[in-house]
Parts: structure tokens; C-alpha cells; sequence
């Protein structure tokens, strides 16, 4: 038995560019499994963000729905929304987008606070995050204190912080020299594998791709056959 | 596409950093056109106000015995400035009788005036019949004292005539307003205000057949042997009359304007001629005062302006970001620095010609909140040319120095840089560095030593000079506002490190755990925090000090008029026949709203060879009805000198001055020689007092040379029980009062009254009568602005800076409302160090307003007086303004496109 996560249905994205309509996407459906790791892959501009970007609730879509766990993502309110982004949804960017005048540890511990978890289970479980991405001794730093793989492993690790039933990584390698961006798909398989975290994530490279159980490709705002 | 094209596009598609530019923009040249206007409204008001009471502008009087004052007339008629010149002849009559009794007045004066005359000035009240018929007309005074109604006869005396002239009177005068006729001219009164009650007005034809004659070449007599007859000699004057609205509004102006008719006359009529220039008379002393009220709104106002310029940088300075992003851009598509420059330069122009032009639309606004429309009516623009200039040349400068010179500055760094994000900011501001804050404590500290030093805050004569002066010590409170707040924002961004603690246990306590994540976040950003408390903090205390000043400088302005007055009221009794005694003070207490009274005589009394003022009161009713205040003594207790004089009979209070001019001290013995009432040949009394106090101001007496003894034993030297007014403290409203007394014993003895209430309204051209109020409403709304705008650009360059991480925020979850807590606590934090840090320096700096500027009150003030209800309003209003600020930046992040932003590279 089948245990679709997140579904998409006839999603299309349209937006102006210079007076012209754009057609980002154009009906796309697709499914994500339970314990999947899904590979996004396109060229420059085919609508892989974007496509991300919606399925996370970032973004509208212009038509379609998304489904996480059956439910309907835009017949809820902001609020709702940010809430089901908390529990159920973990991002990694490629620009890492982490808090600057938090330390590694505050970035992990900042979405457990916005889900309102006790401080002790805070600070035990963001030890045990860090732990996991091999950033124990980081804890206190800065940001700005970190090189570009560490501040990925934070992202990750904060991505992890509220148990959610799905990591979407937009282009986690993009801004890292080879050897720390097969550090990271390393670390994101072993996610995988061992605990069972799905994952889809949006890449240009073929050699991460390959990492994945399956590989979407994308073309003109639509999934090739 | 033209460079013009393209620096309007460039303004127009960056329109969130073109905005707030403008907004700062606008307020800063709104609120230093505004002030300019003020100047000038103010000094164009105080100019109408000093000239109203002035009826004839000019007397040209004639030195010859027998003038012809035809050609000076005809030379005076022909000036475009002039619009009226009546002749007046004054001649000296020794009394005034009824021809079949022996009632007679005192001497007096015979007025010859065309019918013409008393329309001209109005100066002249007619009570009855007209102006018109053959006969003459005669003062009130005579009229009562002699019992005398139009169509009487009237016996008027000259040592001329052997027999009295005889004529029909044909109306009555009230000359009370034609203080102008008795001004005295022989050489050892000249100018002084001498009124003489029984007054005689008749016309040019009745003059000439009947009396100028006789008057001016009378019969040398027949009889060898009889005394000669003195011929008079009458002053032939012209009164001129001008028009006012021809005047500069600047009084300095419009004196000189004034005095130049004056010296072209007397050029022209060499030794026939002096002319009495009561117009340029009436301008002296507010000439004074504009200067004074220059230098204070410039002193009060300049820190605003210097605020919101201040402001105007700000905003630009946290949005250069995408300017460099933007130049960075042409430089890769090959402009080149010129070309840039060119195009940045004219959007700045742009810019500021719209702020500018915006901000003078503002200015004028807040001028009409003041002064009504007709302060903006086009008849009155020409009044602010020079400060539209003035504020328009400023709008143009600040915009250079805050958008054109950084571009300049962005365009010697290296493309690469250029393209880049702004990094987050490590070193510490430019103030930081150079150590601004103690240099300018430093330069307020030299400043405060050399103007107290200099003798205090005052102005000199000459106005360049007193200008000079002025901006000199009005420098100083504004460096030791910079340097106060700086120095404290140098001390929180440290103790906002170390305090973290405290700062993140408060946000914790208001906004729970997410508070306590923000203030981890703010207190690592302390430089960033401590840069919008200075802002906030600065414009706090700026509106604070204001209020201080302004509140002091209202109860002073109360306080000073009392001074001036005496009390509540202040009961002159006719002198003469009606002159009252000290009994009368008990009438007057019977009157409803009557707290306290108390009889004061004044007269004039040797000591050595000079004549000085001596008061004689009763200590006992004096306290209660004056009240005097303890700054007016030496001894800084006003109860203890009455006392001291109560208890000694021939006890005597000497002005400070008079001490000091005689090196009298207390216990000394005072010999005065008081005019004896029955010598009639100016004899006078030798009395000796002895020192009990001294005494630094007595009402109506200023800081001069006066003497404060003993009311009755003044009376026993004397030998005169008569009194010279009353001074009335009231329960109830002293203008009702005053109108009661006139009511019910007005009506049974001729008495002038005047009340506090009226005399805070008279004093028309004094520096009191400045509208503080009104600029301190102005530059406080102006403050509000500055705080909400500060609070704003920082609450919204936070967004724009960290736009990439409120996404992030979004994007792991943070609702709305739980990132609007964070904003709350930034927002709250600044504001709450902002009113600590910005009552603290408002409190100093209020103080030293007031300090610095007590030449401005007789009775300098004690300390400062703090309105609290406005500074709690004040307060309430900054609350209100953060919490505005605050809303609108979460509105902000509330549309925010996190996809994109996140995408942003």
C-alpha cells in the first residue's frame, strides 16, 4: 500500500514579465511517497522552484492543488498554513538563510520555539541535532563564524527541528565546492536511509540526482515522460 | 535616452528609497521654513502691534518764534509715505473759570487744531457737541471740576490779556488718548510724559482774530512803572500721520525706513525744524525684541531642524544598499563615473527641488496654524522671500550632502563591491571612532565657560553683533544634546552587550520564549539598536526641553506681568481733588472678590544730590495683597524683610543698585531728604532711616535705584496722608474684580483700574508676548513625526536588510503574528531606552534652557517648571507613534513574497 505525503494536482503558475505571461508551470501532478527521496531535476528556468516552492506553501499556485497528508494546503488560512509548515514541512536553501545574530544552536532551536516546545526538550533534542550533522562543537558559533558546508548542516538540522514528515531542499549543494556538497548529499542520504525523513530535492547536478530513489524531470513547466 | 529620462525614471522606479528620502526631506525643510516663517510672522506682528498705539507718527515742531510752516507742510504733503498733516498751535493758559464765580482750575493748555484734526487722529475722544460751531471746546476734567456743559461760557486766563477771554463752549474732550499733546519740551523734561488735566481746543480762525495776537505781541504798558508783559511764545507744530502698511515688517527696517523721512526733512528745513519721530520711537524697543525673538526660536528651533536633517541621512544612509547594487549595474553595462554622476546628480536635484518645494507647502501650513490665513495671503508672501531662499538653498544642500556625496563616494569603490549585498555591519559608526561625543561635550563645556565668563547670556546692542553672539551660545545646549546622547548610546551599545541578560529575562517575560529568542538577536546587534535610540532618543529630548522651557517661560510670563503690576490688580485714584487717602483701602475691601489690599505711596526723594524713588507701604498688607517673591530680595526670603521692616519704624529697604552705589549695607543709617506738602517752595525733609534689607525688585520700580520705608512714618514727614494707588489681591477672576470696583466706587471717584488678566494681553511688543506656545506645539508635533519616521525607517530597513531571514522565518514556520513579536520587541526596546535615555537628556537640557535664559524674566525663576501633563502626553503620543511604526513594518512583512525574497541571491 501506497502512502502518498504530498500530491499535486493540474498545478500551473503563471506570472507577468515585461508585460508578457509567463507560464512557469503547466499542469503538473505528481505524488511523493512516505521515506522517498525525490529528485527535481531540469535546465535553468523549467519551473523547479517554483514547483517547490508551492508544494512548500510559499508560493500560490495560479491553478491545481497540493495535498500534504490529504489535506488541502491553500484552503488554509496564513496561519494555518505557517502552522502545517512548522510540523509537517523542513526546508534547506541553497543560500542557507539562516539568522545571523543567532548561533548555530539558537537557528536549531528557533522553529521549536515557534512550535511552542518545553525548553528542556529544546535544548536536549537541538544537542541531538547538531550531533547528528556532525556540528556538535559548533553550537555557540555564529553564522558568520561557519564555512559554507557547516552553515548547510545547520540548515539541515534546523530543517529536522520539528520531527517534519517531509525536507524540501531547494539546490542544497548549489552554493558549495564539490567535496562539502557531496558531504551534504551524503548527509541528506543518510537521512534518508536511516531515519526515514522523505526528501525531495530541487538540483541542476546529474551526481546528486542519481543519489535519489527516483528523478523528476521537468521541462517547460511540465514533467517529461 | 536623455540623462534627465533617465534620472526620472530612476527616482520613480526606486520609489520606496525616493519616498522616504522625500519624507525626511520635507519635514526637515518644512520645519526650518517653518521656524523662518515664524521669525517672521512674529517680527512683522510685534512691528504692527508696537506701531498701533502710535497716532500722530511725527511731530514737526518749529524752533523759530514766528515760523512759516507752509513749505514744510507742502514738502511733507508731497512725501508718498505721508497721508495726512494737520497744523497744531499750543499755547499756555494760566487758568480756567466760570465768569460769574470764583471757581478756577490750575494752568493749562490751549490747543488750536483744524475741525479736520480730530477725525485725522481720533486721538481726541468728543463726548459732546461738535467740533464745528464758533467757540471752544474743553477737556473733561475741566468740564467736571468746574461743573460746565456745552453752551456754558468758559473764562479763560492769559497773563497776556488784563481781562479774561470769554467764549462759548461748544463740546467736550476726553484727551486721555492724545498722550502725544503732553509731552514736555522744555530742555529739562524734554520727552517727558507730563499730563495736564484742563485743556482748551479751538479753532485756527479763532485763534488768529482773537488770540494770537494779544498772545504773541501783547500792549507794552502805559504806565511805565507796571510790570512788562511777557509775550508767549506758542509751538507751532505739524502732526503728520503715515501709512503703516508701506512699513518693512522688520521693525529695524521700518525704523530706518521711518527716520530717513525724518533726516530729509531736517536736512531740508536746516535749524527751523526738530522733529519728534514717535513711529521710530515706538519701533526701538521692538527692535529688541525681534532680535531677542530671533535668537530664541532659532535656539529653540535648530535641533529639530538639525533632527530631521539628521533623519533625512539616515534613511538614505540604510538604503544605499540597492543604490550601490544600482551603480554597480551601470558599471558593468559600461556607464561611465561621469555619466553616473550626471544622472544620479539631476534624480537628486529632482528630489530635492520636490522636498523642498513640498517641505515651504508645509512651512507655510504651520505658519497659517499660527497666524490664521491672512499670514499666507499674497499681500503678506513678500514677508518670507528671503526665508523661502533661505530654506530652499538648505533643501538643496542637505540633499547633496545626503544622496549626491555618498554616490560620489560609492563610485571610487571597486564594481565587485559594489555588487554585493550589504554586509552585515561590524565596525563601529564614524561618531564611535572619532570619539564625537566627548568632543563635543567638550566644545558645549568651552562654550558655557566663555558665555559665563562673557557675564551670561545676553545680547549686544548692535544687531550683527547681537546675531553673532547668539548663534555662538545657542551652540551650546545643541552640542551638549549631541554629545548627551551619543555618549549614553556609546554607553548602551555596551551595556546593551553585557546586559543581555536583563534585556532577554524582560522580552521573555512580555512576549515568552520567541521574546527571549529576539532579545539573544538584539542584543547582538547593539550598534544597529543604540543608532536608532540616538535618533529617537534625540528627538525625545528635544521635545521634552522644549516643554520644559515653554511651560517655565508661560509661568514666568504670568509671573512677570504681577511683577509689573504689583498684583492682581493695581487701583489708581484720580490725583487732586479726588485723591484718596489710606482709609480708602477699606472701601475697596468691602468689594466681593477682594482678597487683600494694600495702599502704596510713591514720590520722589534726595538722596545725596539725586532724586530716587521711595515706596511707602505697609509690610503687613503688603505681603498679603503683593505676595512679593523671594528672588526679590537679597536675602532670598521675602517674609523675613517685611518683617525686618515692620519691626524697625524708621527701617528702610535699599535697592540693590543703591547699595551698591553707596556701599550701604544692613544696619547702616540712610539720611533722605522727603518733599514737605505745605512748602510749597520745594523744601524738603531731612530723614534719617536705617538699613533693615536690600532689596533687588520692587514693582513698577524694575532693578533701578529706589527705597521701600514705612507708610506711615513717610506720611508723618510729609505730612500728606494722600495715596498713590492700591494694590488688590483677588479670590476671584481680578478681571471681574476690577470691573466691580469700577462699578460700584468708579462711579463715586474717578479711579483707573488694571488687572492681570489685561496686562498679560498689553504687553504687546515685549519678548513676553512671544507665541512659545505655539512654536513649542509646532516643533513638538514635529518631534512626534521624527520618532514614528526613525522608529519606521528602522522598523522597515530591518525588513529590507533581513528581508532574506523574515522569509526563512515564514518559510520554517513563524506565523505573522509570531514574527510581528519579534518586531514588537526590537520596537519596544528601542523605544523604551529611547524615553530612558531621551527623558534623562530632556530633564538636563530643559534645565539649562532655563538657566541660560533667565535674562528673559524680570523675576528669573527659581528652576524649572515641569508640565507633566505634557510630557505625559508627549509620552503617550511617542507610545503611539511606535506602535504605528510597528504595525506598518509588520504590514510590510505581512506581503512579503518569501519564494522571492528567498530566491534573491
Amino acid at each position: 500500500m501506497t502512502n502518498i505525503i504530498l500530491e499535486t494536482k493540474n498545478l500551473t503558475k503563471s506570472y507577468p514579465l515585461n508585460g508578457v505571461e509567463v507560464q512557469a508551470l503547466r499542469g503538473v501532478n505528481l505524488g511523493i511517497e512516505s521515506g522517498e527521496f525525490v529528485a527535481i531535476v531540469g535546465p535553468s528556468g523549467c519551473g523547479k522552484s517554483t514547483l517547490l516552492s508551492i508544494m512548500g506553501g510559499l508560493m500560490f499556485p495560479t491553478s491545481g492543488q497540493i495535498f500534504l497528508e490529504g489535506e488541502d494546503l491553500n484552503a488554509h488560512k496564513e496561519r494555518e498554513k505557517a502552522q502545517l509548515r512548522r510540523d509537517h514541512i523542513g526546508y534547506v536553501f541553497q543560500s542557507f538563510n539562516l539568522l545571523a545574530d543567532l548561533t548555530a544552536a539558537e537557528n536549531v532551536e528557533f522553529p521549536m520555539v515557534l512550535a511552542n516546545m518545553p525548553e528542556s526538550e529544546r535544548r536536549s533534542w537541538v544537542q541531538e541535532l547538531l550531533k547528528r550533522v556532525g556540528l556538535s562543537d559548533k553550537a555557540d558559533h555564529l553564522p558568520d563564524e561557519l564555512s559554507g558546508g557547516q552553515k548547510q548542516r545547520v540548515a539541515i538540522a534546523r530543517a529536522l527541528a520539528n520531527r517534519p514528515d517531509i525536507i524540501l531542499a531547494d539546490e542544497p549543494t548549489g552554493n558549495l565546492d564539490s567535496a562539502t556538497a557531496a558531504e551534504i548529499i551524503d548527509l541528506l542520504i543518510g537521512l534518508n536511509r536511516k531515519d526515514s525523513v522523505t526528501l525531495v530535492m530541487v538540483t541542476h547536478s546529474p551526481d546528486d540526482a542519481a543519489s535519489a530513489h527516483r528523478s523528476i524531470h521537468l521541462r517547460d513547466g511540465q514533467i517529461e515522460n | 535616452m536623455s540623462y534627465l529620462t533617465y534620472a526620472l525614471q530612476l527616482t520613480l522606479r526606486n520609489r520606496r528609497r525616493t519616498l522616504t528620502y522625500l519624507f525626511g526631506l520635507v519635514l526637515a525643510v518644512g520645519l526650518f521654513s517653518g521656524i523662518l516663517f515664524f521669525v517672521d510672522a512674529s517680527a512683522n506682528k510685534m512691528t504692527q502691534t508696537a506701531i498701533a498705539p502710535v497716532v500722530v507718527d511725527m511731530q514737526v515742531r518749529s524752533t523759530l518764534a514766528h515760523p512759516d510752516m507752509v513749505p514744510v507742510r507742502t514738502s511733507l504733503e508731497g512725501e508718498a509715505f505721508v497721508t495726512h498733516v494737520e497744523p497744531v498751535v499750543i499755547a499756555d493758559f494760566t487758568s480756567l473759570s466760570v465768569p460769574i464765580s470764583n471757581q478756577a482750575t490750575t494752568a493749562g493748555k490751549l490747543f488750536v487744531l483744524q475741525p479736520s484734526y480730530y477725525d485725522s487722529f481720533g486721538a481726541l475722544k468728543l463726548l459732546s457737541g461738535d467740533v464745528t460751531s464758533p467757540g471752544v471746546l474743553i477737556s473733561q476734567a475741566a468740564a467736571n471740576d468746574l461743573g460746565l456743559l456745552v453752551g456754558d461760557s468758559i473764562a479763560i486766563n492769559f497773563d497776556q490779556l488784563a481781562t479774561p477771554y470769554i467764549s462759548k463752549i461748544t463740546g467736550i474732550i476726553d484727551p486721555t488718548g492724545a498722550s502725544f499733546l503732553f509731552i514736555a519740551t522744555d530742555p529739562a523734561h524734554e520727552g517727558e510724559y507730563t499730563p495736564i488735566p484742563y485743556d482748551v481746543f479751538v479753532s485756527p480762525t479763532l485763534w488768529e482774530s482773537d488770540l494770537a495776537v494779544p498772545l504773541t505781541n501783547p500792549p507794552v504798558p502805559t504806565d511805565p512803572n507796571a510790570k512788562p508783559i511777557v509775550a508767549q511764545k506758542p509751538l507751532y507744530e505739524l502732526h503728520v500721520g503715515t501709512d503703516h502698511s508701506l512699513l518693512p515688517s522688520d521693525p529695524t527696517k521700518a525704523g530706518i525706513f521711518v527716520d530717513t523721512l525724518r533726516r530729509s526733512m531736517e536736512k531740508q528745513f536746516p535749524g527751523e525744524i526738530k522733529i519728534v519721530n514717535n513711529l521710530a520711537d515706538s519701533l526701538k524697543q521692538v527692535q529688541k525684541d525681534v532680535l531677542w525673538a530671533k535668537l530664541l526660536f532659532l535656539f529653540l528651533g535648530m535641533p529639530g531642524v538639525a533632527l530631521a536633517a539628521y533623519l533625512s541621512k539616515y534613511a538614505t544612509d540604510l538604503l544605499t544598499g540597492p543604490q550601490r547594487q544600482e551603480i554597480g549595474l551601470l558599471r558593468a553595462r559600461g556607464a561611465t563615473p561621469r555619466q553616473i554622476i550626471r544622472a544620479m546628480g539631476i534624480a537628486s536635484f529632482v528630489i530635492a527641488l520636490v522636498g523642498t518645494v513640498l517641505g515651504l507647502i508645509v512651512g507655510l501650513g504651520t505658519t497659517t496654524l499660527l497666524f490664521g490665513t491672512s499670514a499666507i495671503a499674497p499681500a503678506a508672501l513678500g514677508l518670507y522671500s528671503r526665508s523661502i531662499l533661505y530654506a530652499f538653498v538648505a533643501g538643496l544642500l542637505l540633499t547633496g550632502a545626503a544622496t549626491f556625496l555618498p554616490i560620489r563616494a560609492t563610485l571610487r569603490q571597486e564594481i565587485t563591491h559594489e555588487r554585493r549585498q550589504a554586509e552585515h555591519e561590524t565596525k563601529s559608526p564614524f561618531w564611535a571612532r572619532t570619539y564625537l561625543d566627548v568632543v563635543t561635550l567638550v566644545i558645549a563645556g568651552v562654550i558655557f565657560w566663555t558665555t559665563r565668563t562673557g557675564g551670561g547670556f545676553k545680547p549686544a546692542g548692535a544687531e550683527g553683533a547681537s546675531l553673532s553672539l547668539g548663534f555662538f551660545v545657542f551652540l551650546g545646549p545643541f552640542f551638549l544634546w549631541v554629545g548627551l546622547a551619543l555618549l549614553l548610546n556609546r554607553l548602551l551599545a555596551g551595556s546593551v552587550s553585557h546586559g543581555a541578560g536583563v534585556i532577554q529575562k524582560i522580552l521573555r517575560r512580555v512576549f515568552g520564549d520567541l521574546g527571549y529568542m529576539a532579545g539573544r538577536s538584539i542584543t547582538r546587534r547593539a550598534q544597529k539598536i543604540a543608532s536608532a535610540v540616538i535618533i529617537v532618543s534625540l528627538a525625545l529630548s528635544f521635545g521634552i526641553s522644549l516643554s520644559i522651557f515653554i511651560h517655565t517661560y508661560q509661568i514666568q510670563k504670568a509671573v512677570d506681568a504681577r511683577y509689573g503690576l504689583g498684583s492682581d490688580i493695581k487701583l489708581t485714584v484720580a490725583s487732586g481733588l479726588h485723591q484718596q487717602t489710606t482709609d480708602f483701602a477699606k472701601d475697596i475691601n468691602r468689594i466681593p472678590g477682594v482678597a487683600a489690599v494694600s495702599p502704596v505711596e510713591s514720590l520722589q526723594a534726595y538722596v545725596g544730590s539725586i532724586q530716587q524713588t521711595v515706596f511707602g507701604i505697609n509690610p503687613q498688607s503688603y505681603t498679603l495683597a503683593a505676595g512679593p517673591a523671594d528672588s526679590s530680595f537679597a536675602n532670598g526670603n521675602a517674609a523675613q524683610a517685611m518683617l525686618d521692616l515692620a519691626n524697625v519704624p524708621n527701617g528702610v529697604l535699599v535697592s540693590q543698585q543703591l547699595a551698591d552705589a553707596y556701599s550701604i549695607g544692613v544696619g547702616d543709617p540712610v539720611i533722605i531728604r522727603l518733599p514737605h506738602t505745605t512748602n510749597t517752595g520745594g523744601l524738603t525733609v531731612e530723614t534719617r532711616l536705617q538699613a533693615v534689607g536690600i532689596i533687588n525688585s520692587f514693582p513698577s520700580a524694575g532693578s533701578d535705584t529706589f527705597l521701600v520705608m514705612n507708610l506711615p512714618l513717610m506720611q508723618s514727614v510729609t505730612r500728606n496722608d494722600k495715596i498713590s494707588y492700591f494694590l488688590i489681591r483677588t479670590s476671584d477672576a481680578p478681571h471681574d474684580v476690577a470691573v466691580r470696583l469700577q462699578d460700584t466706587l468708579g462711579t463715586q471717584v474717578p479711579m483707573k483700574t488694571k488687572d492681570i488678566d489685561t496686562a498679560i494681553l498689553a504687553l504687546g511688543n515685549s519678548m513676553t508676548s512671544l507665541n512659545l506656545q505655539g512654536l513649542g506645539s509646532i516643533e513638538q508635533g514635529y518631534s512626534v513625526i521624527i520618532i514614528s519616521l526613525g522608529l519606521a525607517i528602522f522598523l522597515l530597513s530591518m525588513i529590507y536588510e533581513r528581508a532574506k531571514e523574515f522569509g526563512a522565518m515564514r518559510a520554517v514556520g513563524g506565523s505573522i503574528t509570531q514574527i510581528g513579536r519579534i518586531l514588537w520587541s526590537e520596537s519596544l526596546t528601542v523605544g523604551m531606552l529611547s524615553l530612558l535615555i531621551g527623558s534623562f537628556i530632556g530633564l538636563i537640557l530643559g534645565g539649562v534652557f532655563v538657566s541660560l535664559l533667565k535674562v528673559l524674566y524680570t523675576i528669573p525663576p527659581a528652576g524649572m517648571s515641569i508640565p507633566w501633563g505634557a510630557l505625559f502626553a508627549l509620552m503617550l503620543l511617542v507610545l503611539l507613534g511606535m506602535a504605528l511604526a510597528t504595525s506598518f513594518a509588520n504590514r510590510r512583512l505581512a506581503r512579503m513574497e518569501i519564494a522571492q525574497v528567498l530566491r534573491e541571491l
